[in-house]
């Protein structure tokens, strides 16, 4: 007679019936939470945000298609783009090839690394692991409300493209370096350090203390009031965070305040360190990536070491869901690939920022033009396919970093479902 | 209604809708209407290794295919078949070795067959013609937003390209030691250095290397009207970018290649004889397709003695002369024109008004016209490009990368060997003229 599976039996709940819960306050609670499920479920409020902005950038790609440039379709048939064209002021009534290229590399930046990753790995890798495999919570709890809270800051700085000089990126999501370090997608300039602009209006006057530099020092940051703001929030936010579990005074008032002033301090330093890197929207793009990355590196740790650690008793690796195999490895990938694309990125926005000559060959010329710094110097000897190497090194992973949960979703549905 | 009915009756309507959806796409499914096949599906190949990587690409097609509808109907068929049911229990399972022995090894086998088809014809597309002693080299210099091409002229040989002076250099490179009067970019004030570099690449915009002796009788073209390759002829392609990454695509060629600045690719590849894209059309056939460019070349100047035929330099300006008209000697059809072209140009012309004002009704009259004082000039028959096929870019290169398109046209060895050679004058009694690397063009 087999022996009866008595691991298959639960115990995890045995001696914790009595467990007790204080009363938690409901900023602890539900905004800054250390709790799986409530930190799911903004991963996937956030998700959600993304994606519906990527999906209105998808319907302004479909939008050219239905409404072609002049050049491309045959003589007489050009019909102008309605709405849009009257909107945005393109008095020639067809959607600049430019503008085309921005909303295209918005829609697959956003789509892949703030929508379907957050979505697929954040939300699901959250709600579900613990649940799955027995466990009361995450096993680095505060670490992985960071990682929330972290990817907020880039999704604020890769927003504000839109609004900063010369629009969006337009490289495309892989941003291939000759090209994407060149400022507009490829209009030939450089991109220099910030130059005065002065504020317009009596909203813009009122968050000048955000940006960098001052009308006295002759120079000012162009970062306009609506990334400021959003940028001030989400790093206010993020201190925020920290501030709520590490700062524990005898009064609540107190700590409270104090919290608010380093919360205060933390967001200007942060939102004035950002704008000193990221001066146009490519720029943007490279630094909110990395940050990212960073963000995710936190939340794979923090799977690894839920799906090793805290298994219930019984929950062999073998006897595990094969939903939480497909995030196990899929944090496993995270964790190789993503590194390799943020030191990629660091490089592209140095030679973006700086002409540091990492994928700029010898004697490159643009236009007919020899390429220099803004120290009137260029150094050359680089390797443009470096980059597509240390590029896909992380997005052929990451085609199985977006798949591999839904693979797992998809075997565990069916096989309960069907009996 | 029951709730199981409703889920019945849902569950048929969902099933019928996707039917139909596929029956609707099927029937917008057509075969390629098209002589360069731009149907559903593969463009014509035309590509003497194109046919394994075609086989392989339709294998490895039917095989996902058939998978794939074999899952997805499985996983439709067996939700409907075990759904819930009254007296249904579920059932354990912990797996069964035996067949998951079978469903991995199965696959396993498949790729192992096709990564060792794949190789068999990848070695035999890159390292094929690698012992070809003759082969047509071309130089392929991507820009935005245009193809630059460098044909060998006769040697076959092509020199070395793209390469600039470094602001650091305290030698302009050879060839053009006294450029502006100074030695080098280094040799100048710093701040006017960049201005000199500029000015290097200003008057040698490829950055041939003057120095070297295959680049001496090099004919690059930029921008090239067409990239033009022989047929039934090796072709080896080198592809380099001067500015960002490009991809040189021929679909019709089943070659694909990234620019990459700084780099030198080669893409090797044989032509079939029915690529050739010239046919011979009588000018008094009344098929002459006039919306084709027109080829012209040594061949069909003999038929006067030359006299009514001029070269220079650029083979957009080969062209037929006014014959009669020994003063005002006027160009009757340049090189690559099309008939229209040329009577839209005689329209301009005749009428002093501009070429992009005249009336399509207005060729009409000067057509038969034009075709009878080529016919009279001793042009008979023409040769026309009747199959231009497609350079497609197919690499993200910057704001108007939707532009980046260019024709390739096949010529015929011989009309190949007419065109490389069009410059070369054979040294008979006389003494090779001396090389004019040292003296030209920067000065």
């Amino acid at each position: 007679m087999a022996a009866t599976p008595q691991t298959l039996i639960p115990q995890f709940h045995a001696g914790n019936d009595h467990a007790v819960h204080p009363e938690m306050s409901f900023l602890k609670k539900y905004i800054f939470s250390t709790d799986h499920k409530i930190i799911g479920i903004q991963f996937l409020l956030v998700g959600l945000f993304f994606l519906l902005v990527g999906g209105i950038l998808a319907l302004v790609i479909r939008w050219q298609l239905a409404w072609p440039s002049i050049r491309h379709v045959p003589a007489g048939t050009f019909h102008p783009l309605p709405f849009l064209a009257n909107w945005l002021g393109w008095t020639d009534g067809e959607m600049p090839a430019d503008f085309y290229n921005t909303v295209f590399t918005m829609h697959a930046t956003l789509m892949i690394f703030f929508a379907i990753i957050p979505i697929l790995v954040g939300v699901f890798g959250n709600y579900l692991i613990p649940l799955m495999i027995g466990a009361a919570d995450m096993a680095l709890p505060f670490m992985n409300g960071l990682a929330f809270w972290l990817s907020l800051i880039p999704g604020a700085i890769m927003m504000a493209g839109f609004f900063l000089p010369g629009g969006p990126p337009q490289a495309g999501w892989t941003s291939y370096p000759p090209l994407s370090f060149l400022i507009a997608g490829g209009s030939g300039a450089l991109p220099s350090v910030p130059s005065f602009v002065a504020p317009n209006g009596l909203f813009e006057q009122l968050v000048s203390f955000l940006r960098i530099g001052s009308a006295s020092a002759g120079w000012q940051g162009n970062w306009p009031a609506t990334p400021l703001i959003m940028l001030f929030i989400t790093s206010f936010c993020s201190f925020a965070y920290i501030c709520t579990y590490y700062i524990n005074l005898g009064s609540k008032i107190g700590a409270f305040a104090l919290s608010v002033v380093l919360c205060g301090i933390g967001g200007l330093l942060v939102t004035k360190g950002i704008q000193f890197v990221a001066i146009d929207g490519q720029s943007c793009w490279f630094l909110s990536l990395t940050l990212l990355g960073f963000a995710s590196l936190l939340g794979a740790v923090n799977y690894l070491t839920t799906v090793v650690k805290l298994r219930c008793p019984g929950m062999t690796m073998f006897r595990m869901p094969l939903s939480v195999w497909s995030l196990f490895i899929t944090a496993i990938l995270v964790l190789l690939a993503t590194p390799v694309l943020a030191s990629a990125l660091v490089l592209n926005l140095l030679d973006h920022l700086r002409l540091t000559s990492f994928f700029i060959p010898s004697g490159w010329t643009f236009g007919g033009k020899i390429v220099t710094s803004p120290n009137g110097w260029s150094a050359g000897g680089g390797f443009p396919l470096l980059h597509q190497h240390l590029f896909w090194f992380y997005s052929h992973p990451a085609v199985y970093i977006m798949i591999l949960p839904a693979m797992g979703m998809v075997s565990d549905i069916i096989a309960v479902f069907a009996r | 209604m029951k709730p199981v009915l409703w889920r019945r009756l849902l569950a048929l309507l969902g099933t019928a809708a996707l039917v139909a959806l596929l029956w609707l796409g099927a029937k917008k499914l057509q075969p390629a209407s098209n002589w360069w096949g731009r149907g559903w599906g593969l463009p014509t190949n035309f590509a003497v290794h194109g046919d394994s990587a075609d086989t392989i690409f339709w294998w490895i097609f039917w095989i996902t295919s058939f998978v794939f509808v074999f899952v997805q109907v499985l996983l439709v068929w067996f939700a409907i078949k075990y759904r819930e049911q009254p007296g249904r229990k579920a059932v354990f399972l912990h797996g069964h070795t035996r067949l998951e022995i079978v469903w991995t090894v199965i696959p396993a086998i498949i790729f192992a067959v096709l990564v060792l088809v794949s190789i068999r014809s990848w070695n035999e597309f890159r390292y094929g013609n690698e012992t070809d002693k003759n082969p047509a080299s071309i130089l392929v210099i991507a820009e935005q937003f245009q193809w630059n091409v460098v044909y060998p002229g006769h040697d076959g040989e092509l020199g070395q390209y793209l390469i600039y002076p470094k602001l650091t250099d305290k030698r302009w490179p050879k060839g053009s030691e006294n450029f502006r009067e100074v030695a080098g970019p280094a040799a100048t004030r710093p701040s006017d250095s960049v201005d000199f570099v500029n000015a290097w690449v200003a008057a040698n915009p490829l950055g041939q290397d003057l120095a070297s002796p295959h680049a001496e009788d090099d004919d690059p073209q930029t921008p090239a009207r067409a990239v033009i390759v022989p047929a039934e002829r090796s072709v080896r392609i080198y592809l380099t970018s001067r500015d960002v990454i490009h991809d040189f695509f021929l679909p019709n060629f089943r070659v694909k290649l990234d620019a990459v600045p700084g780099m030198r690719g080669l893409i090797p590849f044989t032509i079939r004889k029915e690529a050739v894209s010239t046919q011979e059309f009588n000018l008094s056939d009344a098929n002459f397709p006039v919306n084709m460019p027109i080829w012209l070349n040594q061949e069909t100047a003999s038929t006067d003695d030359n006299k009514n035929y001029k070269f220079t330099g650029n083979p957009s300006e080969y062209q037929i002369m006014e014959p009669h008209d020994k003063k005002h000697k006027t160009s009757l059809l340049r090189n690559m024109d099309d008939l229209n072209k040329a009577a839209r140009k005689r329209v301009a012309a005749r009428d002093g008004i501009q070429f992009a004002n005249v009336k399509d009704d207005q060729l009409a009259s000067v057509l038969p016209e034009l075709k009878q004082d080529l016919i009279t000039a001793g042009f008979t028959k023409l040769k026309v490009v009747v199959h231009p096929y497609e350079i497609v870019c197919e690499q993200l290169c910057g704001a108007n990368h939707d532009t980046m398109r260019g024709d390739f046209y096949v010529l015929s060895q011989h009309d190949y060997e007419l065109f490389i050679n069009r410059y070369y004058v054979a040294p008979t009694t006389q003494p090779a003229v001396a090389s004019t690397a040292d003296t030209a063009p920067l000065k």
